[in-house]
C-alpha cells in the first residue's frame, strides 16, 4: 500500500511510490486513506477526500483538508472518481444513463381554447420514456377534450409539428358524472428537440374543466 | 437511473424544485415534485446558456432591426462581443459591431478599424463628417468579452466607452440618419462587412445615459426605460426577442448561429429591466431547517451596483424572509430573517457569464451559513424563528419594480433540512447533472 512519505501543510503531501504517473493523472480523483499510522483506526483513516491536482515530478498530491491532519507513513489510495461515493454517502457521480425527472401542473381547460399542460426541452441531451397523466374534474356536459402532442423535427428547430401517429383518441365527456384519468406515452426526443402536451377544449359542455397532470421523462445525462 | 430527488443525501426532500428546461409557454414554470408550486412568468422566458449569436462576417450575417430611430436626437447602444481572432492594426478589413446607414455618405457605425486596430465610432452626413472618435485599446484579443457603449445625444455629445474605462467624447450634437435600418453584426444588410465573433446582451435606448448607468450596463443591469432589449440567449432558432418597451423583435440572417461552450442548457432568462417569476400565494413553507439552491449562469457582476437587486426571494412579511440578493455592499448575500431579527452573510463577486451554485442553509435554532460552489464563504448565528407560509419571487423583489436581476437560472430549490454537513457534495452533483464545468 502507497505510504505518505512527506506532509507539507494540511492540503498537500507527496507519496514516493506514487511518482511518475504524469501531471494531472489523479487530479478529480479521492485520496482515500487506508491506514492511520497510529494503528488503532482513528482518523483520518477511512477518509477521502478530492485531489485538487498531482504533480508527476515529486508525487505531490494537492488535496481537501481532512478532519485530522496526515502524518508521514499513513497509507493513502488514489480512487477513480467515478467509483467512490464520499463519506457523507452522497456519490458524486451522477449515472450517465438516464435521470428520472417529473414535473406537475394545475390547470384549467376553457371552452373553445387549448392549454399546454408541459413543455419539455432536449436541448442538454435525449428525453425518453415521457408519459403524460391527468386527471379531469367531472363534468356533467357533454364536453369534448383533445389531447394533443406536438414535437419539432430534424432540421427545423422551433417549429412545432403535430405527432399523429399513433393517433390519440378524443376523450368525449370526460368523466361525466364522476372525474377520469389518462395516461399517455409520447415518443422520444433528441438532443434539441422539443415538445409540448396540450389539451383542446370544444365550445360546449363547462365553461372551465380543471385539469391536474403530471409529467414523468427519463433525461440522459 | 437516478431520481431528481436523489440530488438530495437521504434524510432530506425538497420542498420545492424548479427546473428551467420545463418552463411552459413562457408563462410558467411547473414544479418538479409533487405538492410544489408553479411559478408565474412576467417577461420571463425560456432562454439557454448559449455565448451570444455568432456572425462569421459574411453577407448574411447580420441582425436587422429595421428602420430605427429615424433622425432621432438621442441614441446609445450598449453590447458585448468577443472576436474569433485576435484583432490589431495587421488585420485585413473593417468589422462592423453596428450601423445605420443610407449611403456610405450618410451612416453612423461602430466598428474595428483594421489600419488602426482602433474600435471606432463614427458619422458622416451629407459627405461631410460629423465625427470620427477611436478607442484608446489597439488591439482585440480572441475569445475575450469586451463590453462597449457608444451613445449620441443632442444634449451631451457623443460617448464611446470600452469596458467602463474613460469615455472618449466628442462634442458633436446632430441627430441620427433620417432613414436607414439599424444593422448588428454588420454594416448593412447584405454587406460582408461584419465582425467574426459573438455579440450578446445588446441593450438601447433614446435618453441620455447617467454615469450610474453607464457602469451599471457594464455590470449587467439595463435601465428601466431601455427600450430595446436583445439578449441574444435564445440558441435556436433566427428570433431574436426584444424584451424591451420597444417590442421589436428582430430576425437573424441565415448565416447566424449560436454560439455555445459545453454548457447547453435550457435556463429562466431574465432581462433586468422588468422580467420575473413568482409565486404570490402564501404557500411555501420557510419554517424550520431549510436550504435554498440557486445554480445558474450569473448575468451581472455584483459589485460596484448603487441599486438592490434581488436573485431569489421568500418572504412572508418584512419579518420573515430568505433572500439571495445584493444589497449595494459589493457581494451577494445570503440573508435571513425571522420574527423581524435577521443576519446577513456577504458571499462573492460573480463575472458576468460564471456559472454559480449558491446554497443557504438555515436551522430552527438560527445557525445560517452560505455555501458558494461548495465552498464555505461564511456563518451566522441569530436569526429570529422564521413563521409563516412565504410568496417566491425570482429575479425581483417582492417590492413593485424593485430588484430586477439579469441571471439565468437553471434550478432553483428549497430543501427540507439544513444540507450544511453535505453543501460540497450537493454542489458537486449539481454540478455535474447541469455540466457547470466548475472546479468543486
Amino acid at each position: 500500500m502507497p505510504a505518505i512519505t512527506t506532509v507539507t501543510d494540511s492540503t498537500h503531501c507527496k507519496i514516493d511510490s506514487l511518482k511518475s504517473h504524469g501531471d494531472g493523472r489523479f487530479q478529480g480523483d479521492w485520496l482515500h486513506i487506508e491506514r492511520d499510522d497510529g494503528g488503532a483506526g482513528a482518523p483520518p483513516q477511512g477518509e477521502a477526500r478530492r485531489i485538487l491536482s498531482y504533480t508527476s515530478v515529486d508525487g505531490t498530491f494537492e488535496h481537501e483538508a481532512f478532519s485530522t491532519g496526515l502524518a508521514v507513513n499513513d497509507e493513502a489510495l488514489p480512487l477513480h472518481r467515478e467509483f467512490i461515493d464520499d463519506i457523507n454517502g452522497v456519490s458524486d457521480v451522477v449515472e450517465r444513463e438516464f435521470l428520472l425527472k417529473q414535473a406537475f401542473n394545475t390547470t384549467v381547460t376553457t371552452k373553445n381554447s387549448s392549454v399546454t399542460l408541459f413543455t419539455l426541452d432536449a436541448l442538454a441531451g435525449p428525453i425518453k420514456d415521457i408519459q403524460v397523466e391527468f386527471y379531469l374534474a367531472a363534468d356533467g356536459g357533454v364536453t369534448k377534450i383533445t389531447p394533443s402532442v406536438y414535437k419539432t423535427r430534424a432540421g427545423d428547430i422551433i417549429t412545432f409539428t403535430k405527432e399523429v401517429v399513433p393517433a390519440i383518441i378524443d376523450l368525449a365527456q370526460p368523466g361525466l358524472a364522476t372525474a377520469s384519468r389518462y395516461r399517455y406515452t409520447c415518443k422520444d426526443l433528441r438532443e434539441g428537440d422539443q415538445f409540448y402536451f396540450s389539451l383542446a377544449q370544444t365550445d360546449d359542455g363547462a365553461a372551465t374543466i380543471v385539469a391536474d397532470a403530471a409529467l414523468t421523462y427519463k433525461e440522459a445525462r | 437511473m437516478l431520481d431528481i430527488e436523489q440530488l438530495l443525501p437521504p434524510g432530506y426532500r425538497f420542498r420545492e424544485l424548479w427546473d428551467a428546461e420545463l418552463i411552459n409557454n413562457n408563462a410558467t414554470l411547473p414544479s418538479s415534485i409533487p405538492g410544489g408550486h408553479k411559478l408565474t412568468l412576467t417577461g420571463a422566458r425560456k432562454g439557454t446558456t448559449t455565448k451570444g449569436a455568432h456572425f462569421d462576417g459574411s453577407a448574411t450575417s447580420n441582425l436587422n432591426l429595421g428602420a430605427l430611430y429615424n433622425a432621432g436626437a438621442k441614441l446609445w447602444v450598449s453590447l458585448r462581443f468577443k472576436l474569433d481572432r485576435d484583432y490589431d492594426s495587421s488585420a485585413s478589413a473593417y468589422q462592423f459591431l453596428w450601423s445605420k446607414w443610407i449611403d456610405d455618405n450618410n451612416r453612423i457605425l461602430l466598428a474595428l478599424e483594421n489600419s488602426l486596430g482602433k474600435l471606432l465610432l463614427f458619422k458622416i452626413d451629407g459627405g461631410v463628417n460629423a465625427f470620427s472618435i477611436s478607442s484608446t485599446q489597439i488591439s482585440w484579443n480572441a475569445n475575450q468579452s469586451y463590453h462597449v457603449i457608444a451613445s449620441i445625444s443632442s444634449a451631451e455629445g457623443v460617448r464611446l466607452i470600452i469596458d467602463n474605462g474613460t469615455p472618449v467624447t466628442d462634442a458633436d450634437t446632430s441627430a441620427l440618419p433620417n432613414e436607414g435600418d439599424l444593422v448588428i453584426g454588420s454594416q448593412y444588410d447584405g454587406e460582408a462587412s461584419g465582425i467574426k465573433g459573438v455579440i450578446s446582451d445588446v441593450v438601447i435606448g433614446t435618453d441620455d445615459l447617467s454615469v450610474a448607468e453607464e457602469l451599471n450596463l457594464y455590470k449587467g443591469v439595463p435601465p428601466s426605460d431601455a427600450i430595446n432589449s436583445y439578449l441574444l440567449d435564445e440558441g435556436r432558432g433566427v428570433t431574436a426577442y426584444d424584451r424591451g418597451s420597444g417590442a421589436n423583435n428582430g430576425t437573424l440572417d441565415s448565416s447566424c448561429s449560436w454560439d455555445f461552450g459545453a454548457t447547453k442548457l435550457p435556463v429562466l432568462s431574465l432581462d433586468g429591466i422588468n422580467d420575473y417569476a413568482a409565486h404570490t400565494a402564501y404557500v411555501v413553507n420557510i419554517s424550520g431547517d431549510l436550504s435554498l439552491i440557486w445554480a445558474g449562469k450569473f448575468g451581472i457582476n455584483y459589485t460596484g451596483i448603487a441599486s438592490y437587486l434581488s436573485l431569489v426571494e421568500m418572504i412572508f412579511d418584512n419579518d420573515n424572509l430568505i433572500y439571495f440578493h445584493y444589497y449595494p455592499n459589493d457581494y451577494v448575500n445570503w440573508q435571513t430573517k425571522g420574527n423581524g431579527t435577521q443576519k446577513f452573510i456577504p458571499g462573492l463577486v460573480p463575472s458576468v457569464g460564471d456559472y454559480g451554485i449558491l446554497i443557504g442553509t438555515l436551522t430552527r435554532a438560527g445557525v445560517s451559513k452560505f455555501f458558494w460552489n461548495g465552498n464555505l464563504v461564511g456563518s451566522e448565528t441569530g436569526t429570529g424563528v422564521i413563521e409563516g407560509l412565504a410568496r417566491v419571487f425570482i429575479g425581483k423583489d417582492h417590492t413593485v419594480g424593485i430588484g430586477f436581476t439579469a441571471d439565468k437560472p437553471s434550478l432553483i430549490g428549497l430543501v427540507e433540512g439544513d444540507v450544511s454537513s453535505v453543501a460540497k457534495q450537493l454542489s458537486r452533483r449539481i454540478n455535474k447533472l447541469k455540466n457547470f464545468g466548475l472546479t468543486i
